[in-house]
């Protein structure tokens, strides 16, 4: 009986235990430094607060009074037990976060964040003071920024008293020491250089009349010296120095360091992996819908022009549109969503489905330009082939393999060539749909980024510019053994003809 | 003879090709009921999956345990649990997809299969050739079955296709900035356009766009047409190299240069200026240009240009009086492609504009979309206004533009 009572009390002392509610204080004690704000980036100073779990910062482009009005930036997470997160190295993580446990802001006692296992920023609890880089943000618009310390849960609302502004004016993006001269030298360099080589040229031609045609090709090839040959030259040379976007101008030389952390970083083989992925995926579908479609249309079949202009749209419509507009359709409550009747499943959260769903819409944008093309050359097989072979008794797949397809491969082969080119080299859709998300290691590429994507990141939100023209080297190389390839192929079938 | 014995070669055809369709179509509802959390219905999913293993198993692995009178045994069996299996997910569940994709087929392949007819075929009395033969005799079903499979076919991937234009236009004109599509025309209204045309931002992307897209298809032929014409009718020394460099330059992306690039263009003081965009487009345009110049300029003949100098023109007058108003048709098609080039291109303008007042109108459209705002409505409205003249555009001169295209690439 007593065993009882005392369950009972026991019982009722707990219904009036409160339950642990969360706490909320905004940080009083802000700063934005002026100095370290970049053109899409804004740095923040504040001093942390007693009892606080994480510190949530809070955006927007207008004042606002209270959370709700505002949107989430980023969380910094704070804990006690910092051995178990991943040390990062700064200049792999995106966003960057610094902590110190003085009242000093000096560089020299800022230690760089841990990182949880979804990239948040992690600090010890004993840390006096946080440095924030606030990235991702738009060129000159003034935000207001508020941070709240929140421990447990994050409140919905919680207004909002001081505000700090800050603006991305694009006044620090050009480090006036940046020494322009030796790249006007280089163009005026490149400049008469292809002025001599055309005279050096013309020298050589005994025939006068075709001594005009370097003079009309002369403009053109000037444009193309300076504008694609010199900057691949020039790509190069950055590729073997430490050039970062805050360090222009004062760049040295480092050997093959950029090369040695490309090759030696682990995603290295992943990147080029999906990269083949989704390029071979890509062509083969194009290849195979577009010659499918073709071969339908190369019949007689009613509402064949109608079909064909519909058929036509994913082409005539500007990629990015159509790449934004199936990213809408597949947000959590979009109309896929909506279609299958499933709520706020989120498709772009793992690698699987966003690659699938990424190189779902590349086909969808790619496959009209091949149907064109084949519609295009199966005009010029002669109908009396088929005939013949009609009467001789070939069925339909023996007509496709020993007429239709030899007598396309002369297109055939180029032009599924030149889709591999254009796939691999395909930024929009990746970059529009996903950004190379999800992630998957801190500060590496991302679940869908393919070598492009990826070598865009380094450049700019990332501005490695040294590391990223290493990669993009590396794929010019991957590149030029292929187009030496494709141009032997072609001109092979071009001699077999 | 009838129908349902002339379809029995092509029910044997068709199996294998049903089995890995719904293999295919099962997995997909497989991934999407988990997602649901419904484990009724993905487990029958797997089921029916193992089941259309076992009956491509069957049809291709050749036993020599099997007759083909026990091969016809067991796929009738297995079709009739897959159409058990569909018709009691059906009463339990109300799934419409059930109907369409499995118990429909299966019951269908059930009624062919037990025809007396494949009896006669799995017995080995009658060969497939004999069977083959008998049906393309009939010269009334063989197309009309082909046809109705490509029509539900065009059909299906035109749906495929129009999907996404309907929701852009549904979430365009519905109000609110939701994503949620009740394509409910009586709500329809026209906010998100008169949003739209009554924001500066629009004029100064429009204007932006067109600065950047006439100025590179002017600049573009301005370098092109010359070049294309040199190409065409001078054998100079190292002609053979310069046309490679051109080639070669096409193969590689605005990526792989854009560090570069930008600080050139840092450099040359041209970011956020229109001029720095004409130029790289011009330069990126630029190969592809100068390669259908080329091939139409080779179409010429040459005789008019001699006629042209003996009566005493200088090679620039023959140039500019003949080559030039022969070759309009030419040009046109290569300036609408440079313009339409230079209007769709998003990477270069993200890149070398910083501020708002000089964006083109992709990275003024891409603006809408941000993690901080997701303008899905107003997106859509300006979306449908940018891609309707370019869509006409395209549609009007599809011909040339890939007569232009696979002449310039298939060639080169």
């Amino acid at each position: 009986m007593r065993k009882r009572i005392a369950l009972f009390f026991f019982l009722c002392i707990l219904l009036f235990i409160p339950e642990a509610e969360s706490e909320s204080q905004q940080v009083e004690v802000m700063e934005i430094s002026k100095d370290n704000s970049e053109y899409k980036s804004i740095q923040i100073r504040f001093s942390t607060l007693a009892n606080v779990d994480k510190y949530n910062i809070y955006y927007g482009e207008t004042e606002f009074n209270n959370t709700n009005e505002a949107s989430l930036h980023s969380r910094i997470l704070v804990s006690s037990e910092i051995s178990v997160f991943d040390e990062v190295p700064a200049e792999r993580a995106l966003d960057k976060c610094w902590y110190t446990d003085t009242d000093s802001f000096d560089t020299e006692f800022l230690f760089s964040a841990y990182r949880d296992d979804s990239g948040f920023p992690v600090i010890p609890s004993n840390s006096t003071n946080i440095v924030y880089n606030l990235v991702g943000l738009k060129t000159n618009v003034t935000y207001w920024f508020a941070i709240i310390g929140v421990d447990g849960e994050a409140p919905l609302d919680f207004s909002v008293t001081n505000l700090v502004s800050g603006s991305t004016e694009v006044i620090g993006e050009v480090p006036p020491s940046l020494d322009k001269t030796p790249i006007f030298i280089a163009v005026f360099l490149i400049f008469f250089a292809v002025l001599f080589l055309f005279y050096l040229l013309s020298k050589k031609e005994d025939s006068k009349f075709n001594k005009q045609g370097y003079l009309y090709s002369l403009p053109a090839f000037l444009l193309l010296c300076i504008l694609t040959f010199y900057p691949i030259i020039s790509g190069f040379y950055l590729s073997f120095t430490d050039s970062t976007s805050s360090r222009m101008g004062e760049e040295e030389f480092v050997g093959f360091e950029n090369y040695g952390k490309v090759l030696d970083e682990s995603a290295f083989l992943r990147v080029t992996f999906t990269t083949l992925l989704w390029t071979l995926t890509n062509v083969i579908a194009h290849v195979s819908i577009g010659l499918g479609l073709a071969l339908l249309f190369n019949k007689k079949l009613y509402g064949k022009r109608i079909y064909r202009t519909i058929l036509l749209l994913p082409w005539a419509i500007p990629s990015f549109i159509s790449v934004l507009v199936w990213r809408g359709m597949f947000q959590p409550s979009g109309l896929v969503n909506e279609i299958l009747g499933i709520e706020g499943y989120d498709y772009f959260s793992s690698t699987g489905s966003a690659l699938t769903i990424v190189i779902m819409v590349n086909i969808w944008l790619g496959f009209p330009f091949m149907m064109m093309v084949f519609s295009g050359a199966l005009q010029t097989i002669p109908k009396d082939l088929y005939e013949a072979a009609e009467i001789d008794g070939a069925s339909n797949l023996e007509q496709f393999t020993n007429i239709t397809v030899p007598l396309l491969k002369p297109t055939l082969i180029p032009v599924s060539l030149l889709g591999f080119i254009w796939t691999f080299n395909m930024f929009n859709v990746i970059f529009l749909m996903t950004s190379g998300g999800p992630v998957v290691e801190i500060g590496g590429p991302g679940g869908t980024d393919i070598l492009i994507t990826y070598v865009y990141d380094l450049a700019f939100p990332g501005g490695h510019y040294g590391l990223a023209a290493a990669w993009s080297v590396i794929i010019f190389f991957m590149l030029l053994i292929f187009s030496f390839y494709y141009t032997k192929v072609s001109n092979a079938t071009e001699a077999a003809q | 003879m009838n129908l349902r014995e002339l379809y029995v070669p092509l029910i044997y055809k068709f199996i294998p090709f049903y089995s890995i369709f719904l293999i295919f179509v099962e997995l997909f509802l497989y991934k999407i009921n988990t997602i649901k959390g419904d484990t009724l219905l993905s487990n029958s999913n797997l089921v029916i999956i193992a089941i259309n293993m076992a009956v491509l198993f069957i049809l291709f692995v050749d036993f020599s345990l099997l007759s083909a009178a026990l091969k016809r045994d067991v796929l009738l069996f297995l079709f009739m649990m897959m159409g058990a299996i569909s018709l009691v997910l059906f009463v339990h569940n109300y799934s419409f997809m059930n109907i369409i994709l499995i118990l429909c087929p299966s019951l269908l392949s059930l009624w062919f299969l037990s025809s007396p007819f494949t009896t006669h075929w799995a017995r080995g009395d009658l060969t497939d050739k004999e069977i083959y033969e008998g049906f393309l005799q009939s010269k009334k079903l063989g197309p009309a079955i082909e046809k109705y499979m490509s029509h539900s076919f065009l059909f299906l991937l035109c749906s495929l296709i129009l999907i996404p234009l309907l929701w852009i236009l549904d979430t365009a004109f519905s109000s609110g900035n939701s994503l949620s599509s009740s394509f409910d025309i009586t709500k329809w209204s026209g906010d998100h356009f008169s949003n739209i045309l009554g924001s500066e931002d629009f004029y100064v992307w429009v204007r932006n766009s067109i600065i950047v897209s006439v100025g590179t298809t002017a600049f573009g032929l301005l370098m092109a047409v010359p070049a294309g014409y040199g190409f065409s009718r001078f054998n100079f020394k190292g002609k053979g190299a310069i046309m490679f460099s051109f080639i070669l330059v096409q193969m590689f992306p605005g990526v792989i240069i854009i560090v570069p690039y930008f600080i050139l263009m840092k450099t040359l003081g041209l970011l956020n200026t229109s001029i720095g965009l004409i130029l790289a487009y011009s330069v990126t345009a630029l190969p592809l240009c100068v390669w259908m110049l080329k091939g139409y300029f080779d179409t010429i003949p040459r005789e008019l240009e001699e006629a042209a100098r003996v009566d005493g023109c200088t090679q620039f007058q023959v140039f500019w009086k003949i080559i030039i108003p022969l070759s309009l048709p030419a040009i046109a098609v290569t300036s609408l492609f440079s313009f339409l080039a230079a209007w769709n291109e998003f990477l270069l303008a993200l890149t070398f504009n910083t501020g708002n007042e000089n964006y083109t109108l992709p990275v003024g459209l891409a603006s809408f979309i941000s993690p901080t705002k997701q303008l899905w409505g107003d997106f859509a409205a300006l979306s449908i206004i940018a891609s309707i003249p370019v869509v006409l555009l395209f549609i009007v001169f599809q011909k040339y533009l890939i007569n232009g295209l696979t002449a310039g690439s298939v060639k080169g």
